[in-house]
């Protein structure tokens, strides 16, 4: 019979895209861990990755998969489902499987759509997210000989909470800004920072709680304000001025997060 | 341009054809009667049966009938054709199907004396056949799979563009050759097992195929030369 190329037989590499339900676009994600079925299919080899979509490879063998993408923010479940077409390619290929009619079966994600039901060809699977309301941004800054700040960066070897939280940086490595979350459950949160000298660092963020409902398909959520500090060890520790420019508060907290505090070490 | 006269005369002739003999038109005068079928041509295809004796993975015959018309041959071909191949994986694959064509070629030696033909022509061909596989896979993360999956009475319908020889050998005995390129297969692709090889087409990993026949065949004559 005619040789075919034996390559290309499997379009098996389902391709999600995060995004925010706020208005569709891209999400940034720090990605851990893409498990399907109980398999480990990471198809990076980086222990973690910054990326807004991921391809990964699903079971051919079978018309379901059960995509676990674990994120630092959180992890994420999506059952899926598809058709699975087989051919014979010649007497020296391995069969050809051809996915398509991809479909969510199950999710505990904010919200899914399938924009495009075959895999292998573009972004297969949005993954919204609904607007992350406690995520507050601190600015590393140093102070000039003038007296004007400048950006800075500090190297926080351990983070602590005073509560369960998620921290959205790594632990090591010189970081001119953090992202951390707030405790929705009280008016004050605590981190203490753990430097490289062994020495450590405390700060007391104070702000109000109410309650909103944002997006329908995000239900109520709590919503947060008058950020300030009360009180830090670090050398000195204030509100990010406002830019005339443009009329952000950040003694409010937005998403993607802006930032609301600068710390000097 | 096209005279009156000649569209009557055309049409005269077709009535003629389709009657299938020799008629008197009202004005007494004969028609001249090009259009009534000058002889058949019956064949066999000769590789199918060598194939078939020699391969393994083929078994096939095809048989071909051919009218002349004035410079024309109307065409009609029928054949089977099986095919069974095993991958080195243990994968395997089967069919067994008929297919027949139709078609007109025009033969550009009008004054041969023998009636040789060069041609080109146009087929329009259908197939219906079965076929089962048994597709074999490892796979480093999902593990062994086999799977057999069948497809019963499909029908496939394609075109062909031809071109052909016929040369007279000794008095009805003729040889005769035809090239075909394949294409606009019908082929959906919408059944659990995709289709690898069409009977009478061929493989469907391309959009277009190549095709070559070798023919015997016995030429009838059905009215007197002059």
């Amino acid at each position: 019979m005619d040789e075919p190329d034996c390559f290309n037989l499997r379009n098996d590499a389902v391709t999600f895209v995060f995004r925010k339900l706020y208005d569709g676009k891209l999400d940034t994600v720090t990605l851990v861990r893409t498990d399907v079925t109980g398999k480990s299919v990471n198809l990076f080899e980086e222990d973690t990755v910054v990326l807004s979509t991921v391809s990964v490879l699903v079971d051919y063998t079978a018309e379901q998969s059960l995509v676990k993408l674990k994120t630092f923010e959180r992890s994420t479940s999506i059952d899926i489902g598809y058709r699975v077409q087989a051919q014979f390619i010649s007497e020296t290929c391995d069969p050809r499987f051809v996915l398509s009619e991809l479909k969510v079966l199950g999710s505990d994600a904010d919200s899914v759509n399938v924009p495009n039901s075959t895999p292998s060809a573009g972004g297969n699977i949005n993954v919204y997210r609904c607007p992350r309301t406690n995520y507050i941004r601190i600015a590393f800054r140093e102070v000039e000989a003038d007296g004007d700040l400048r950006r800075d960066t500090l190297t926080i070897t351990k983070s602590i909470a005073d509560f369960e939280a998620v921290k959205l940086f790594a632990d090591s490595g010189a970081l001119s800004f953090v992202r951390l979350p707030l405790n929705p459950n009280s008016n004050t949160t605590t981190y203490t920072f753990t430097l490289p000298n062994n020495s450590s660092k405390t700060i007391t963020f104070a702000y109000t709680r109410t309650t909103k409902v944002i997006l329908p398909a995000c239900g109520v959520q709590t919503v947060f304000d008058d950020l300030s500090i009360l009180s830090s060890t670090f050398d000195r520790a204030e509100l990010f001025p406002n830019d005339a420019r443009t009329r952000l508060k950040r003694d409010s907290i937005y998403d993607p997060p802006i930032a609301n505090f600068q710390v000097v070490h | 341009m096209t005279r009156p006269s000649q569209i009557f005369r055309l049409c005269i002739s077709l009535c003629l054809l389709l009657a299938g003999g020799k008629v008197w038109a009202q004005d007494s005068v004969k028609v001249k009667s090009k259009w009534i079928p000058t002889g058949l041509r019956i064949g066999y295809e000769i590789i199918s049966p060598i194939k078939s004796n020699t391969s393994t993975h083929f078994n096939g015959w095809e048989a071909i009938a051919e009218t002349e018309i004035h410079r024309y041959l109307a065409v009609a071909e029928i054949g089977s054709w099986a095919r069974n191949w095993q991958a080195d994986n243990g994968s395997t694959y089967e069919n067994d199907g008929r297919y027949w064509r139709v078609g007109a070629d025009v033969n550009f030696l009008t004054k041969d004396k023998d009636k040789n033909v060069f041609s080109l022509g146009f087929r329009y061909a259908r197939s219906t056949f079965n076929e089962t596989s048994t597709l074999i896979t490892q796979s480093e993360i999902w593990g062994d799979y086999i799977s057999t999956r069948s497809n019963n009475n499909v029908s496939v319908g394609w075109a062909e563009l031809t071109t052909g020889l016929r040369v007279k050998v000794w008095k009805v005995f003729w040889l005769g050759c035809t090239a075909r390129f394949k294409f606009s297969n019908s082929i959906t692709q919408n059944r659990d097992l995709l289709t690898t090889d069409i009977p009478g087409y061929g493989s469907t990993n391309k959009e277009t195929t190549w095709g070559f026949g070798y023919y015997a065949l016995f030429r009838i004559p059905l009215k007197k030369s002059k």
